[in-house]
């Protein structure tokens, strides 16, 4: 499925500003990102409930802008479920079919069998009301994949679930895709939920894509400052970076600690550092230097909130694997980057993120 | 592009196209050529303003616009008045039989305004049973005719709007308020009126607009009591219908003052509401408190009186209606004579009452379903314009409606004065709002991905509403349709205009009957239209499973 310089204008303000996307068969693919950052009008266009302003979306090369959303036979999961409440189990499932004027048997045998990948078979001739959220879920999902979609939509499918029962669905979700191979695009704004899922993510913010890449890539190189702070945690610090005259980069942070940066950088920089590529050590020159203002003892790890030199607040994990010593608070430290770990930015006038 | 443009409009689009076309033959056309024509000069054609002059420097038209405020804002007050504290007394004290007043309360509201009249003129008229007895003993009661007769037969007949708005609002309140408010060390009294009133103030002020809106617009009532305190729709009629000396220009001009009036009073009442929307955010419903058998007794009795009093005009009409008669006095004695007569001279009107009625209730939840429809899921500039014009005739009284249509379609091409359609059309109009607000509230509870839903697993979009939303929209529509119902088959104001001599209702037949001093064949008349509002109560209660009979 190929999405191409796709936009979608509500009035003055443009939702999807230009999208290029390509997702292959049998991939599982999420858009990630806030909420308002136009994730769902995307979906909402490629399910042909949005019409589509300018660009084209196409499926196995065929454009499909003008396909009314009924004749697209694309299998969608919505958030709140949409469970026809008038309807029995039996007969959500089978709608679709019923649609496709697929015979009565053959109906009878495909929706038993969806309800069983599912594992509600139980459930057949209950009443929606009957069902529990994770059930109904289960319902919308086979609903979905009875009529053999060529591509199934997923949008926020578990934000009403849940924390424990969240993790089962998403884990469940996951292991039925693999299994029939099909086409996934799955919205959300739960990064965490987003990593563990996806083959492939595109991070989303006011409209455009920051970056498209697996979940270990968008974890470890973020491509820009939002993906690096919206994808788990990371501190932005600020550096000045000048090329040296044999060569390389060096580059000061928080005008206290300096480091080789790469080839020709130069400029105002920002730094992404995660907290847990920074550890700390004893009050040392030349390094950054900071105020313990609050420790948090997790199990494994220890969270700890630093206040530098310059004012800055920054926070620090340590693994209680790697050290028996737990810090106080008020206590001065100076805290250590893990240099390869660092991720550097151009601060284009944007500033800093906090 | 080109592709898209050359598919076949869409269901919806279609939808929206006629029901458009509709609104604006039935709608905007007779009430905006009615309303127009008072700003013309009656001579010269020009615009001017010269019908307003006449209007404000008359007394005989000026006085109606003052007596009509009076006579609602008098109405309204004392409705207030006996609605809460009778809501206040059956909703919070253990008083006995309270589904018995309950069902008084709703059955009284339901009946005619102008048999609460007639009744009441039976009661205390000139020649009535109680004005008679009372004269024996040798005292002369007040006259009942004029303003007197007036607010007490709207207030009796208007309060149980105020009733079931604040009960309900009351069992809406979160006790966990009150409590607070006790705990703070406030004592019951000021509790009631530092909390609980205050919270349900934007309800009351809901129930004091229909109040108000129905007494101010309503002329079967003061037609028949009012006498010489003639009121604003009363002189609308009379000025309109008279064969000779009638002025439609002055008809048209007290109909624009009076559809303003109503949208001013609309307008102050919403914008009261707007800055006090209390949402009731953790819900632990009131407590029932448990007095006394002393005070309860008192309690019951008080509620029980107020009940009756309501419910008085109707037994009054079923009474009277089983009276010997001798034309048009009563004479010693039951029997079955109105009835026989009336089926003899006037089963014309009770098949007619039913018959339109039914039609028109029909056509109007296809209408509500569409329209709110469009209302609520496809938002537009066309979407809002037919929400306000369907809404519009809200403000509209009756007699206005009827005579804006018989202006509007008495020559060719759209010739229906006299037809059943223009009585049908003119029930469509009167009752749509309250068809399209009941059923706008069913559609926002029903979520829209449903439809989505459908429609990805490849049914097309008409089909899909038909298959889906309107199917969970038919339950509500229809328990709603059947209070519509009700106030259809006892509509008088526009009938009474549109009526011809075939297409007389049961409502027009009473008003005529009454006029012509049959009282015996009016009651029966009466007691049948209070018969039919109370079975379709009792279908009612059986669809809608006990939701609220205020839409």
């Amino acid at each position: 499925m190929v999405i191409n310089n796709v936009v979608k204008k509500y009035g003055d303000t443009t939702a999807v500003k230009g999208i290029q996307l390509s997702i292959g068969k049998g991939e599982f693919f999420t858009i990630l990102g806030p909420s308002g950052c136009g994730k769902t009008t995307l979906l909402r266009m490629i399910a042909g409930f949005n019409t589509i302003d300018e660009g084209e979306i196409l499926f196995d090369g065929k454009r499909i802008n003008e396909v009314p959303a009924h004749l697209r036979n694309i299998g969608m999961v919505f958030q709140n479920y949409a469970i026809f409440p008038h309807m029995s189990i039996f007969k959500n499932v089978a709608y679709g079919l019923k649609a496709r004027k697929v015979p009565k048997q053959e109906t009878e045998a495909r929706v038993n069998e969806a309800l069983e990948l599912m594992r509600i078979s139980q459930y057949r001739d209950r009443d929606p009301s009957q069902l529990s959220g994770g059930q109904q879920q289960r319902v919308a999902l086979a609903r979905a994949l009875v009529i053999r979609p060529v591509i199934l939509l997923m949008d926020e499918p578990l934000s009403n679930l849940d924390a424990k029962l969240r993790v089962e669905m998403r884990n469940a979700i996951k292991k039925i895709q693999r299994e029939l191979g099909i086409t996934t695009i799955y919205v959300t704004h739960d990064q965490e939920e987003a990593l563990a899922v996806s083959d492939r993510i595109a991070v989303m913010n006011h409209g455009r894509v920051e970056q498209i890449g697996t979940p270990q890539e968008i974890y470890m190189k973020p491509a820009t400052p939002f993906v690096a702070g919206f994808i788990g945690t990371t501190n932005f610090l600020s550096g000045v970076a000048e090329p040296q005259p044999g060569g390389g980069s060096i580059l000061r942070i928080e005008n206290a600690k300096t480091v080789a940066a790469p080839g020709k950088w130069r400029g105002k920089t920002i730094v992404g550092l995660r907290p847990e590529h920074l550890h700390l050590e004893d009050v040392r020159d030349g390094e950054l230097v900071g105020t313990i203002t609050l420790a948090t003892f997790l199990g494994d790890f220890i969270n700890y909130e630093i206040e530098l030199a310059g004012g800055k607040t920054i926070e620090v994990n340590e693994y209680t694997k790697d050290t028996q010593r737990i810090r106080e608070i008020g206590d001065r430290v100076s805290v250590v980057p893990d240099i390869d770990r660092m991720n550097l930015y151009p601060d284009e006038g944007e500033g800093v993120p906090a | 592009m080109s592709r898209a443009k050359l598919r076949m409009p869409s269901f919806w689009t279609v939808t929206v196209i006629v029901l458009t076309a509709l609104v604006i033959i039935f709608l905007v056309y007779p009430f905006a050529s009615l309303f127009l024509k008072s700003f013309f000069h009656p001579k010269t054609g020009d615009v001017s303003l010269v019908n307003y002059q006449k209007f404000f420097n008359t007394p005989y038209y000026f006085n109606t616009l003052k007596r009509s405020l009076l006579v609602s804002s008098v109405t309204t007050v004392l409705a207030v008045l006996l609605g809460v504290p009778i809501a206040y007394i059956t909703s919070r004290f253990n008083v006995w039989g309270k589904s018995v007043i309950n069902v008084m309360i709703i059955l009284s509201m339901l009946s005619p305004p102008f048999i609460g009249a007639y009744s009441w003129i039976l009661l205390l008229g000139r020649n009535g049973f109680i004005t008679n007895l009372v004269e024996k003993i040798g005292i002369t009661m007040p006259t009942i005719y004029g303003f007197y007769g007036m607010v007490l037969v709207f207030t009796l007949k208007l309060f149980p709007y105020v009733y079931l708005y604040v009960a309900g609002a009351l069992g809406n309140i979160d006790s966990s308020l009150e409590e607070a408010a006790e705990s703070l060390g406030m004592n019951k009294l000021r509790r009631m009126f530092t909390v609980t009133f205050p919270v349900i103030m934007p309800t009351i002020s809901a129930a004091a607009l229909v109040v108000f809106m129905t007494s101010m617009a309503d002329f079967g009532t003061p037609l028949l009591i009012g006498e010489g305190y003639k009121v604003l729709p009363v002189v609308v009629y009379e000025e309109y219908m008279s064969d000779i000396g009638g002025d439609t220009i002055i008809a048209s001009t007290l109909s624009t003052i009076i559809v303003l009036c109503a949208v001013v009073v609309l307008f102050l009442q919403k914008a009261y509401v707007s800055r006090r929307n209390y949402r009731m955010s953790f819900m632990r419903p009131p407590q029932v408190q448990k007095v006394g058998t002393g005070k309860r007794l008192l309690l019951t009795a008080i509620a029980f009186i107020v009940a009756f009093a309501a419910m008085l005009p109707q037994f009054t009409v079923i009474v009277t209606s089983f009276l010997k008669t001798r034309g048009p006095l009563f004479v010693a004695g039951f029997s079955l004579d109105s009835y026989k007569q009336i089926g003899f001279k006037l089963s014309k009107n009770i098949m007619n009452t039913f018959l339109f009625s039914s039609i028109a209730i029909a056509l109007m939840i296809l209408l509500g379903l569409l329209l709110s429809y469009i209302v609520v899921r496809r938002t537009s500039k066309m979407a809002s314009f037919l929400d306000a014009a369907a809404m519009f005739p809200y403000v509209i009284p009756g007699a206005v409606i009827g005579i804006g249509l018989v202006t509007a379609f008495n020559k060719p091409p759209l010739l229906l004065t006299g037809t059943m359609a223009i009585m049908i059309v003119s029930y469509i109009i009167r009752k749509l709002p309250f068809v399209l607000r009941s059923s706008t509230a069913i559609l926002q509870q029903i979520d829209p991905s449903i439809e989505e839903a459908s429609i990805s697993l490849g049914v097309p979009p008409m089909k899909t509403f038909f298959k889906t939303t309107a199917i969970l929209m038919i339950p509500g529509l229809i328990s709603g349709g059947i209070l519509s119902w009700v106030s259809t088959i006892n509509e008088l104001s526009s009938t009474l205009i549109l009526y011809a001599g075939n297409t007389g209702t049961i409502s027009v037949a009473i008003f005529n009957e009454i006029f012509k001093d049959s009282f015996g064949t009016a009651a029966a008349l009466a007691s049948i239209l209070s018969i039919a509002t109370v079975v379709s109560l009792a279908i009612f209660n059986k669809v809608s499973g006990g939701r609220s009979v205020l839409m």
